[in-house]
């Protein structure tokens, strides 16, 4: 009985000898954190700077971004500058204030608080692959502390994707005339996990009009909500000025949600439109003419288009016999704006019934044709009209005569 | 002959009836001529002007062209100054008088023919040149030369055409002696070939042919209508006028299927002045023919009557 009795006080020893340093150390612990915060201010680190990545793989023109965190262990607020030293060249880099983003050069960071930046890096499109470095600097504002941190870069050949938020058109690039309106089609896809409220914007030429809507709505939109791991048709509206010039015009569409951006590049080509124009200075439509004489009418030819007007002619759909001279008969060229007088010589023949008859007058040119109506009036020469009556009045007098000649008795 | 003829066209022009006539046959053709002129004026983009002052003459602008209304009131002219010519004499009982003085009697009866048939051409030659100095002052240039000889030789078929009435009532003046039966005759006979005729043609015409069915049929009883309306001078006047102040006219009778074929390729293009009178040949000659023929009867039953105070 008395070894059972002393095995279990051995036992107990042997638990409490096992359990005691357990016990102390969490005790320790508890002790230490509390001593850490009783730990005076300049003993502690000013500040922290946490650069979240780095050995980061990006390809030539591609922008890359990332948190840069500057914590501060102190009770008292610290006032950090931060700026990018040894920037391989052409190379841009800033700090961004998170949001809204501005370029910032410094914060200030509360006590026992943390402030994220943004560190953007665009790389030239004509980088050389290769491994690279960038370094970055912060400093305390009463100089205790300075960190440099360098963050490597390894540039590939190519752009390396993304993810995330992506822009595709099937026709990034349409070709027409200034008066029509092009619609492209641009698939907007959410390959994140979350869904994305993505604000959509266009970048385009002055005097050009851009909307974005939904696909089969005809509501202009600019921002649209993503599910996730999702995708979204877009039609882009894109309406030139009225008289653009000819030429290649791009369109930038972006759509940015958070972190994620994507862009997609359009192309419009505009072709010259050609619009022949025809009238008379005065309006009037209408000339008089004397039947076997020359008479002029004018009128005037402009192209209201963009692209010069070539080679025109004029034909004059006229009655039979009858004479139509142009000068210029013929016109090379007529530059967009321009306008010319184009002088119109019409000879009735003599034979002419007098009366209103019509002429049209055609401009051609292998582009374009416009056709005029003019009503002439043709009067005849009055001496006919004198020797008509003449007739007449002879006739009538000749009757007479033999009326009196034979009806005397 | 010459005192005759002098003496009867001084009775003419002179004669309150003649004026009358003139008046009812002149202003209405002015009228019709000044119509068919604003016509021409008023769609003048679609009118060929080679033919415009035939065109003068054919336009149907007031209920009828100037051709067809002269074609009507024309043999009432022809009959008016024939009608008493020799009835008149006798009624009056001049003719024995007349005939006492140192006259042949032909000479009577061909002065007072004569007379009337130039009384017809001066009335006919005023009207187209009537029509011709209207046409000047409205149309505004000269008739060419082809518009000239087409409206002669109109005038020429409507002296002829005029004549034939005169004739025939100086032949039934001749025959009737008494003037009032001899007016109503010729006014009877110009009513039954004026107008009577071309219904007893189609009358006639559709008995010989009863239900025409084929193309054929229809273009037979067209022909034969023709032919049997063609008795009448007044169908030889308006056939001829038509082709003649129509150059593009250049058939009458209905063409017969089996002779379409031979027509292909033709053009329909105006002919010339002498196809025009080649055509209408036939016609002339026989209003010619019909004039000698109701004057020769005349003439001789003239020559062979007893003539009493």
């Amino acid at each position: 009985m008395r070894i059972r009795r002393a095995h279990l006080v051995w036992l107990l020893l042997a638990a409490l000898v096992a359990f005691w340093p357990l016990s102390g150390t969490s005790h320790e612990t508890s002790e230490t954190a509390a001593k850490q915060q009783d730990i005076p201010d300049d003993q502690k680190e000013p500040f922290e700077l946490v650069m979240a990545y780095n050995n980061i793989t990006v390809g030539p023109g591609q922008e890359f971004e990332m948190d840069a965190e500057v914590v501060n262990p102190r009770r008292a607020s610290v006032r950090v500058a931060l700026e990018t030293t040894s920037l391989p060249e052409g190379w841009t880099a800033g700090f961004h204030s998170r949001y809204p983003s501005f370029p910032v050069g410094g914060i200030m960071v509360q006590g026992g608080k943390n402030t994220t930046l943004e560190l953007k890096v665009k790389l030239p499109d004509n980088v050389e692959p290769g491994d690279y470095e960038l370094g970055v600097t912060a400093k305390d504002s009463k100089g205790e502390k300075t960190e440099d941190v360098k963050i490597a870069f390894r540039v590939s050949a190519k752009k390396v994707d993304t993810g995330g938020l992506k822009m595709e058109s099937q026709y990034p690039v349409l070709s027409g005339t200034s008066d029509q309106t092009f619609k492209f089609g641009i698939d907007l896809k959410n390959e994140t996990d979350n869904p994305l409220t993505t604000a959509l914007a266009a970048q385009a030429p002055p005097g050009w009009v851009v909307r974005i809507k939904p696909q089969f709505e005809d509501t202009q939109i600019s921002s649209i909500a993503l599910k996730k791991d999702s995708s979204e048709t877009l039609s882009v509206e894109i309406q030139p000025p009225q008289l653009g010039d000819p030429g290649d015009f791009p369109i930038v569409v972006r759509a940015r949600s958070g972190n994620f951006t994507a862009q997609s590049d359009l192309k419009v080509t505009l072709a010259g439109t050609r619009v022949l124009n025809m009238g008379t200075a005065t309006g009037r439509l209408n000339a008089d003419v004397t039947a076997g004489e020359q008479s002029q009418v004018d009128f005037l030819i402009g192209n209201a288009g963009t692209a010069p007007l070539n080679n025109l002619a004029f034909i004059s759909s006229k009655p039979d016999r009858w004479e139509v001279n142009f000068n210029p008969d013929k016109v090379d060229s007529l530059n967009p704006g321009e306008v010319r007088e184009v002088k119109m010589e019409i000879t009735a023949p003599d034979r002419a019934v007098a009366g209103d008859y019509m002429l049209a007058v055609t401009t051609n040119s292998p582009d374009s044709s416009k056709s005029i109506d003019f009503r002439v009036t043709v009067s005849t020469p009055t001496i006919w009209g004198w020797i008509g009556a003449f007739i007449v009045a002879a006739v009538v007098l000749a009757l007479a005569a033999v009326f009196i000649r034979l009806g005397r008795r | 002959m010459p005192v005759v003829f002098w003496k009867e066209l001084q009775d003419h022009f002179s004669s309150l009836r003649f004026m009358i006539l003139l008046a009812l046959i002149m202003l209405p053709g002015v009228l019709a001529v000044y119509l068919s002129g604003q016509a021409i004026q008023a769609e003048v983009q679609s009118n060929p002007t080679e033919q415009v002052f035939l065109r003068l003459l054919t336009i149907e602008s007031f209920f009828f062209s100037l051709a067809t209304f002269l074609g009507f009131f024309g043999p009432l002219v022809g009959i008016t100054l024939g009608f008493d010519s020799i009835s008149g004499e006798y009624g009056r009982g001049t003719l024995s008088r007349v005939l006492s003085q140192p006259i042949y009697r032909d000479s009577l009866i061909n002065g007072k023919f004569l007379a009337g048939l130039t009384t017809l051409a001066i009335l006919w030659v005023s009207i187209v040149l009537v029509v011709i100095g209207l046409g000047i002052t409205l149309i505004g240039f000269l008739p060419n030369a082809e518009e000239l000889w087409r409206m002669l030789f109109f005038a020429i078929i409507g002296i002829t055409y005029t004549g034939f009435w005169l004739a025939l009532a100086m032949l039934l003046s001749m025959l009737l002696r008494r003037t009032v039966t001899a007016a109503l005759a010729s006014i009877a006979i110009w009513l039954f070939l004026g107008i009577f005729v071309g219904v007893l043609a189609g009358f006639v015409a559709g008995l010989i042919i009863q239900n025409p069915q084929t193309a054929e049929d229809v273009t037979r009883l067209a022909t034969i209508e023709t032919v049997l309306a063609r008795m009448s001078p007044s169908l030889l006047y308006t056939e001829s006028v038509r082709l003649l102040l129509n150059p593009v006219a250049r058939s009458l009778v209905p063409i017969l299927p089996e002779q379409l074929g031979q027509l292909e390729g033709l053009l329909i293009t105006p002919l010339n002045l002498g196809q025009s009178l080649r055509l209408i040949l036939p016609m002339f000659f026989t209003l010619v023919s019909l004039v000698a023929v109701c004057f020769g009867i005349a003439y001789i039953k003239f020559m062979r009557t007893e003539i009493r105070a």
